[in-house]
């Protein structure tokens, strides 16, 4: 056990190592997160002004499109400079490899999710900081699902064909039901009467989605990375 | 086997051929102050329920096999995969326009995002990315798509409970156990008609798999002389 | 090139989804909500979040008599399973003949070897 975290923490401090050196993808993402929130308050308006409803809903499309992006990119790098058959080849549990790499995803979906929560809170005056840590902690389960399911396609994807349209096509109809639980969760914060107690409910729900979703992806990231 | 095929695709016209004349003299459902309209549209429900059943077991079917394909390699396991994901997105297709035909009388409404209905919905469509990416995924596709059916297969208990869990439009699973006894007749019929169905879809779809490995086996040994 | 090819998908997918994500999430804003813990008093909401009585649906259009729903419901059925069918048979038929071409082939050239 402690060489697995050992291996997982070195794959995610590699990562996160390669990543503040450059921020290409944080910048870009963190951009690209921005622009669609902006796209959604121009083109989701009511007389004139954002929708202040669907606050939550665009957050959350935005964390996904914005993950999206990000999860290519990374194993895009990845790719380019074959540094993952060298990660394969290592002589460390394939697991290891794969809980490493979610976590340098997370943590970087974390960062675009600081930018986005504030902008939110002032485009559709959405009540943020009136219960922040069941908010954060809404955001922190949806970004382990998504993520956990994003990460394992995106490692898939990296020798496959066509894999920046494959990516949509396969993390969406999955992960669907964690933006939905996350919106829900998110909304029932947002509303002029928030509900604390339907956001805990959610964020169960959420919860039960990480567990299944971590543990299919580990048990099926060294079948699908195996030549 | 190809006489038991025959006969298993006889069998088959004639319970479909059957089927309707045993639902329509099949009780009514009790339900208050329903018009005639409604009770008429029930009838949907003896092909509704059994093909969404079907779709589970396809579902299923396809999940294991790809399982199987993934861990132990098996030759066959792909194959079957293959065809079940087909079936799964075919008798999807059958639940979600039949239910919204009789929803169109029973709720007013043509679809409800609720959890049942939603659910089913995203269900059918991570098979169809399967599909998808067996077609477009290149190579190494089948082990792509492999993934996402386990995905696809962990969903099927979700879609089940989902209607049990919170309160939907969408009637719960109570309703097949307690079934009047007039209606249980057609709809067991019914099931068994679809499930034998099934087998014999997969079967026939599986067969074309097995003959496409059959051609890629003889490329190979045109290209070898 | 490739890059410039790879971006201008990447924008059409993305375009696209966030035309269907969009639509979707307004719906989801919809007060609809499969809220388990929803009390009593949403039944003010509307028709769409609680079991609907029949008598309280609103008058049917005569357009969608529940017959043709109902003949319209198997007759899909027939079809899409009769569709399915005969693309199967099809595909069969096309590597049938592929096969046959093959071994053809292959025989003739055994022969020879």
């Amino acid at each position: 056990m402690p060489m697995f975290l050992k291996v997982a923490w070195l794959v995610m401090r590699k990562d996160l190592t390669v990543e503040v050196r450059s921020r290409e993808v944080l910048y870009t993402t963190v951009f690209f997160a921005v622009a669609c929130v902006l796209v959604f308050a121009f083109a989701l308006v009511k007389e004139g002004r954002p929708l202040d409803d669907a606050a939550a809903g665009i957050m959350w499309i935005s964390v996904a499109f914005a993950g999206t992006l990000a999860l290519g990119r990374t194993f895009e790098r990845e790719r380019h400079s074959e540094t993952l058959r060298a990660l394969m080849l290592a002589p460390t549990s394939r697991p290891a490899i794969y809980v490493g790499k979610l976590l340098g995803i997370v943590l970087l979906l974390l960062v675009v999710e600081a930018v986005l929560v504030p902008l939110v809170g002032l485009l559709f005056h959405a009540p943020i900081a009136s219960q922040p840590l069941t908010l954060a902690s809404l955001l922190v389960f949806g970004t382990i699902g998504f993520s956990a399911v994003g990460t394992l396609f995106a490692a898939m994807l990296v020798r496959a064909r066509s894999r920046d349209v494959m990516l949509p096509v396969l993390l969406y109809p999955i992960t669907i039901p964690v933006i939905i639980a996350g919106v829900r969760g998110t909304a029932a914060l947002f509303d002029p009467e928030p509900s604390v107690d339907l956001a805990q409910m959610w964020m169960a729900l959420l919860v039960f989605f990480d567990i299944v979703f971590v543990t299919l992806s580990l048990w099926t990231f060294e079948p699908l990375m195996t030549e | 086997m190809k006489r038991l095929y025959l006969l298993g695709v006889a069998a088959a016209i004639v319970m479909f051929a059957v089927a309707p004349f045993w639902i329509m003299g099949a009780p009514d459902i009790d339900v208050p102050n329903a018009t005639p309209d409604v009770l008429l549209s029930y009838k949907i429900f003896f092909y509704h329920v059994p093909s969404a059943m079907v779709m589970f077991v396809s579902a299923f079917v396809c999940g294991i096999a790809s399982a199987m394909h993934l861990f132990r390699k098996k030759p066959g396991a792909d194959r079957l995969a293959a065809a079940a994901g087909e079936l799964v997105v075919v008798f999807g297709l059958i639940v979600l326009v039949t239910g919204p035909l009789w929803a169109r009388k029973a709720w007013g409404v043509w679809w409800q995002w609720d959890a049942r209905l939603t659910s089913t919905l995203l269900m059918w469509m991570i098979f169809l990315a399967y599909l998808l990416v067996r077609r477009f995924g290149g190579p190494g596709a089948d082990r792509l798509s492999a993934a996402m059916a386990v995905f696809g297969m962990a969903n099927v208990p979700f879609v089940y409970v989902s209607v049990n869990i919170w309160r939907t439009i969408h009637p719960t699973t109570q309703v097949v156990p307690s079934l009047s006894p007039g209606m249980r007749g057609p709809f067991w019929f019914c099931v068994l008609a679809f499930v034998l169905l099934f087998s014999l879809l997969l079967a026939m779809r599986a067969r074309l798999e097995r003959l496409r490995a059959d051609v890629e086996h003889l490329y190979l040994l045109a290209d070898e002389e | 090139m490739k890059r410039a090819s790879r971006v201008a998908v990447m924008s059409v997918v993305v375009a696209a989804w966030v035309v269907c994500a969009g639509a979707a999430g307004r719906a989801a804003q919809a007060p609809s909500t499969p809220g388990a813990a929803a009390p009593a008093g949403q039944a003010a909401q509307g028709a769409s979040d609680q079991f609907v009585p029949v008598k309280a649906l609103p008058a049917q259009p005569e357009e969608w008599p529940a017959s043709r729903l109902v003949l319209g419901a198997y007759g899909f059925i027939w079809a899409v399973l009769i569709v399915y069918v005969w693309s199967v048979w099809r595909r069969l038929g096309k590597v049938e003949e592929e096969i046959r071409t093959l071994s053809a082939r292959l025989a003739e050239k055994a022969p020879r070897a």
